[in-house]
């Protein structure tokens, strides 16, 4: 038996592909399944949860926000703020107006200089403190709740909600979610836009409830009314404008309510309290 | 922002490693084919019994072991590899590299101590479990060859 010294080729158990050209086509790759998923999986979750029974839906997003970084953070900033337990108190009796509301209503605080309220999936609102300071009465900050309220019943606050969620998740997952990311997405929820007729249906069932509660809706468009004014509660109002239809078409739609169910425009306004604010008489 | 910091940092491991594991892996290659070359006329074979023409005048163990670690940039193309399937081609390269230079490292052995050829040479493998405190991963791998030297009177025929 002869030895045959000869080498073999080179390179027989080695595939011959560029590492980076290799890089290149599994990132993209990844990064397009990826896209793919966020988009499917969000227009699927935007497809089932406005069909959710309120009840699963509180069961499923309570905890989210309760136990999450959201409170922790809206609990310790709320202390501070002599507002917001009037503004809970509030919320409740006009939750109370809503006789079969299918949620249970909780308010937080955010610390946010612009004037904002958004209405979280499962029953959970957020108020900001710019929103707080400038109300002018407790009648106003009625009206704003009642708009949320409305959100909740129209189930508007379900809307467009599942790409943000698939991708905050997908980045809580991978690890890049540091603190506070849950709150991020709490306000980036809060910046979808309702669209004008949405933001109409919110206004009537607001005034509604602000009726049933003090017997006249006085007050209710003070909110709107600064905006015309141009005065300095308008400009921190202007990022809530900038979400909703500008104040002057609401304000002639909830005149055109009033007169129709025969509310009566003026009213005494209650100034908002600080510490409780208890029903009044 | 801390995330950003993170994801900074993987990056400029994962390029730092692409241009330290290219490089290194381009030396190697040279050296390992230099004494492939050198070392071509000494036989390494897997036959267990000695060949009928050789004359058989010595015998002794010889090894090479080499110890091969993972770089970073190979790590992540075999982590996404890993997710589809597929060959981990970066890890090809590098397993190569050490089979190679592990039954090399054996034939310098074995020309050292005034042998004529290995028979019987088999090559084994195991991992180098990580220092992480879960035991996961892998440090790196070591290959290692052996077989049995002969000295041959009138060398290999």
């Amino acid at each position: 038996m002869k030895f045959n010294p000869s080498l073999p080729r080179d390179g027989i158990n080695v595939s011959g592909t560029h590492p980076l050209r290799e890089l290149a086509l599994l990132l993209v790759g990844f990064l397009a399944v990826a896209m793919l998923l966020v988009i499917v999986v969000g227009a699927a979750i935007d497809f089932v949860v406005p069909r959710l029974p309120p009840g699963l839906e509180s069961r499923i997003f309570g905890p989210v926000w309760v136990t999450s970084e959201v409170r922790d953070h809206a609990v310790s900033e709320a202390e501070d703020d002599p507002h917001l337990d009037c503004a809970r108190e509030l919320l409740e009796r006009l939750a109370r107006r809503w006789p079969d509301a299918p949620y249970r209503f909780h308010a937080s605080l955010w610390r946010e200089e612009q004037s904002n309220a958004l209405a979280l999936p499962g029953g959970f609102l957020m108020l900001t403190s710019g929103l707080l300071d400038s109300a002018g009465s407790e009648n106003e900050l009625a009206f704003v709740l009642g708009h949320e309220l409305g959100h909740f019943h129209n189930r508007d606050h379900l809307r467009g909600l599942g790409r943000g969620l698939v991708l905050r998740l997908a980045l809580a997952a991978l690890g890049a979610g540091a603190a506070g990311d849950l709150a991020e997405a709490a306000t980036a929820l809060g910046e979808r836009r309702f669209d004008r007729e949405q933001e109409l249906a919110a206004d009537r069932f607001g005034l509604e409830l602000v009726a049933a509660e003090y017997g006249h809706v006085g007050g209710a468009s003070d909110f709107f009314a600064g905006q015309s004014a141009g005065n300095e509660i308008a400009r921190r109002l202007e990022a809530y404008a900038s979400t909703h239809p500008v104040g002057e078409e609401r304000i002639e739609a909830l005149r055109a309510l009033a007169r129709e169910r025969g509310w009566d425009w003026e009213g005494e306004l209650r100034p908002l309290a600080s510490g409780r604010c208890p029903a009044g008489s | 922002m801390e995330a950003y910091f993170q994801i900074g940092i993987a990056l400029v491991q994962l390029i730092g490693a692409y241009f330290s594991g290219s490089f290194l892996e381009a030396r190697h290659y040279r050296s390992i084919r230099a004494r492939e070359e050198q070392w071509r006329r000494l036989p390494a074979v897997t036959l267990s019994t000695v060949p009928a023409s050789w004359q058989v005048a010595g015998s002794g163990l010889v090894t090479g072991s080499v110890v091969i670690s993972l770089d970073y940039f190979k790590r992540f193309l075999a982590g996404l590899r890993g997710m589809i399937g597929g060959r981990i081609a970066s890890y090809e390269s590098l397993l190569d590299r050490a089979r190679r230079e592990a039954l090399l490292r054996m034939k310098e052995q074995a020309q050292d101590r005034g042998f004529d050829a290995v028979i019987n040479v088999r090559i084994h493998t195991s991992r180098l479990a990580n220092t992480r405190r879960d035991g996961q991963g892998t440090a790196g791998v070591e290959v290692l060859a052996f077989g049995t030297a002969l000295v041959l009177r009138g060398g290999p025929a």
